[in-house]
């Protein structure tokens, strides 16, 4: 049943992540992140136990309910924006960019994981797809922004993605849970710098 | 009872009360200072695999299936860890520092514990990058709001542990197929992109000078001394574990590449900084590569060079640390609308913080390595026998050196000379006003100063226990 969802969870996983690096709007970032981390379960599930799974699973519902408290107490970055009283989703300006890169990157992605060299071991090539995918876009997203919601999503992708190969080979549950406790604390920094990023200027005296 | 435990438990409890005490500042600064202090006497002294005190002390204990054992190799390097720290924390109660400084400091120590201890010992970059994740929250806070350094720091560490994780699982793969080039060639590679991104080596140096520039002081110190202590003996462990890495000569190669690289690019950096914080950052990638040109020589001698560097940058970030606070504070209350590092928003502070000034210049000038300051016993030893095989790297040292006495003098300048609109002080009663309501900060000052003009003239005091720990480093291997 589980190899029946990998096409699927294969392309929610494409589609999330170039949400993600496409648009910057923190609302639809946190729905996508959270179908992210869904997708890359279903994918985890093909090589680890569910128990794993299960614990990755709750690490990334933690996760989207940290950045959503602190999009909320941040009101989503909209505080900094030149249309603040606008709630409608915007286009970035960087978006044909953002775009292209992605396209690049993609194709980058999908011929590494085709090269038999160049394939990560204990991976099937939807897996290995799915591995190089998340960790070239979220470098891509770490290199176009030094907003910190924005570049820790960059890290979460990259994490996820490196995890996907790296569950494969190093099933140890210390492992297991130093990579989960090593998440919670990417989502605590990302929070907090993003708190002090839109903090009103008069409060930081 | 397993020793380990103790390192990793006492900092955490001492945390929580250091968090509860934190309105009353001596008895928070004293429970952080001594608790830290303890266990760096601790680490040197503590019988292992025998009763001490009524209690039967294990050097190992197996958690989860991993094992963290205090092995004699990390007795120096965490009593350094935690005597540095100390010395931080005390400096802590004469500024203001960051809110989370003294409980947050606590609980990055258990964390670099845990990351000497663990074994197979490539796990260790899982505690450095944990220990990353707090030490995010000593860079930035509401008076340093300034976050690209602090999340640039963050994602390099991340980046690091990746590399170093796969290192691992590319070592397990060597062993059980010892012939196979490929798989070498990999962990080399792998080796060395992960330990160039956690040691700041270029181009994953640019967190340096943001950090060194917008952090606040002590906290910069804190990551650039007690966090850096740890990823350097990783890599010499790496060195010494591994016959086929130590005796690759491209390794030796690639240390004295990046280690000439860093040095020149420090050097060239410096030179044009009118900035005390962000000429550290450039001053400390000159540190860091003389460490890796020491680590390059692949001697006893150069490994000496290397620790005595690394454990003398420990005073003087402190003393860089605690009068960059002083001073930052004194530009930030004369209300000058500038940026408050540049050396034009500190024209004639030199003159209200003479003491202040004096350990800015004198700490960057030991790290630099210049004569008679605690610097230079390392840097002479390293200097000579780079003359003799990379006289280029010994060269380019000299020429970072010469940089960063230049931006000294050009800083000096700026704080003795007064701004035309400032009333004319009159320099003896300044002084005894100074001396007067400052007398705790003076005293600190006056023996940080000491120490460093004390270890550049007397270094035989800590050489013999650094090449104690050099020697662990470059056994004969079986």
């Amino acid at each position: 049943m589980l190899t029946s969802l990998t096409a699927p969870a294969l392309l929610g996983l494409f589609m999330a992540t170039a949400l993600l690096v496409a648009l910057t709007d923190w609302r639809l970032n946190l729905a996508a992140l959270a179908g992210l981390f869904a997708c890359a379960a279903i994918l985890l599930a093909q090589i680890t136990l569910w128990q794993v799974v299960a614990v990755r699973l709750l690490v990334g519902l933690l996760i989207v309910v940290i950045l959503a408290l602190t999009g909320r107490a941040t009101q989503f970055g909209l505080a900094l924006s030149p249309c603040f009283a606008t709630t409608r989703f915007t286009i970035p300006t960087g978006f044909p960019f953002r775009v292209m890169a992605l396209t690049l990157v993609s194709l980058a992605a999908w011929y590494t994981a085709n090269q038999p060299a160049l394939a990560l071991p204990g991976l099937s090539s939807d897996l290995n797809l799915a591995s190089y995918l998340l960790m070239g876009l979220g470098l891509l997203n770490l290199g176009l922004s030094e907003e910190p919601l924005n570049a820790g999503v960059g890290l979460f992708m990259l994490l996820g993605g490196f995890q996907l190969f790296y569950f494969a080979i190093e099933p140890s549950l210390a492992i297991v849970g130093l990579l989960a406790a090593v998440e919670l604390g990417v989502a605590l920094v990302v929070s907090y710098l993003a708190t002090l990023w839109y903090m009103p200027a008069e409060e930081s005296a | 009872m397993p020793a380990p435990l103790i390192f990793l438990v006492v900092p955490a409890i001492a945390a929580l009360g250091v968090y509860l005490t934190s309105r009353r500042r001596w008895l928070a600064t004293g429970l952080a200072a001594g608790s830290a202090a303890l266990l760096g006497l601790l680490a040197v002294t503590i019988p292992l695999d025998e009763t001490w005190l009524g209690l039967s002390l294990d050097s190992a204990w197996t958690i989860l299936g991993r094992t963290l054992t205090l092995e004699p190799v990390d007795r120096l390097g965490l009593a350094f860890i935690f005597v540095q720290a100390a010395l931080l924390f005390l400096a802590a109660r004469l500024v203001e520092p960051n809110r989370f400084f003294l409980p947050l400091g606590l609980l990055i120590l258990s964390l670099l514990s845990a990351a000497l201890f663990v074994q197979p010992f490539v796990f260790a970059a899982l505690f450095l990058e944990l220990a990353s994740a707090l030490a995010v929250f000593l860079l930035a806070d509401e008076r340093h709001r300034v976050t690209r350094g602090a999340l640039r720091f963050f994602v390099f560490m991340t980046l690091g542990m990746i590399f170093i994780l796969v290192t691992g699982w590319l070592l397990e793969a060597i062993k059980s197929s010892p012939e196979d080039a490929t798989l070498t060639r990999r962990a080399t590679l792998t080796l060395a992109i992960g330990f160039a991104i956690v040691l700041g080596v270029a181009p994953f140096h640019s967190w340096l000078p943001v950090v060194a520039e917008h952090a606040p002081a002590l906290s910069t110190a804190f990551v650039l001394t007690v966090m850096r202590v740890p990823a350097v003996l990783l890599v010499m462990q790496f060195l010494n574990t591994y016959p086929w890495l130590s005796q690759n000569p491209a390794i030796e190669r690639v240390l004295t590449l990046a280690g000439g690289g860093m040095a020149l690019l420090g050097a060239v950096f410096v030179v044009s900084q009118r900035n005390f914080g962000r000429a550290l950052g450039y001053v400390m990638m000159l540190d860091i590569g003389a460490t890796l040109l020491g680590l390059g020589l692949g001697t006893v001698a150069g490994t000496e060079a290397a620790l005595t560097a690394l454990a003398l940058r420990g005073i003087a970030l402190t003393a860089w640390g605690l009068g960059m606070e002083q001073l930052r504070g004194a530009a930030r209350a004369s209300g000058r609308q500038i940026d408050p590092d540049h050396f034009d928003a500190w024209r004639g502070l030199g003159r209200r913080q003479p003491w202040a000034a004096a350990t800015v210049v004198l700490s960057l000038l030991s790290l630099a390595g210049f004569p008679l300051t605690a610097g230079f016993p390392g840097r002479w030893a390293l200097l000579n026998q780079l003359a003799q095989i990379h006289p280029t790297s010994a060269l380019f040292l000299l020429f970072g050196t010469a940089s960063v006495g230049l931006v000294c003098a050009r800083g000096l300048a700026a704080l003795i000379t007064p701004l035309a609109t400032e009333p004319e002080l009159e320099p003896a009663s300044t002084l005894r006003r100074w001396l007067s309501e400052n007398k705790l900060v003076m005293v600190a000052y006056s023996l940080l100063v000491l120490v460093i003009l004390l270890l550049g003239l007397f270094p035989q005091w800590l050489l013999p226990a650094v090449a104690r720990t050099a020697s662990f480093f470059i056994a004969p291997l079986p």
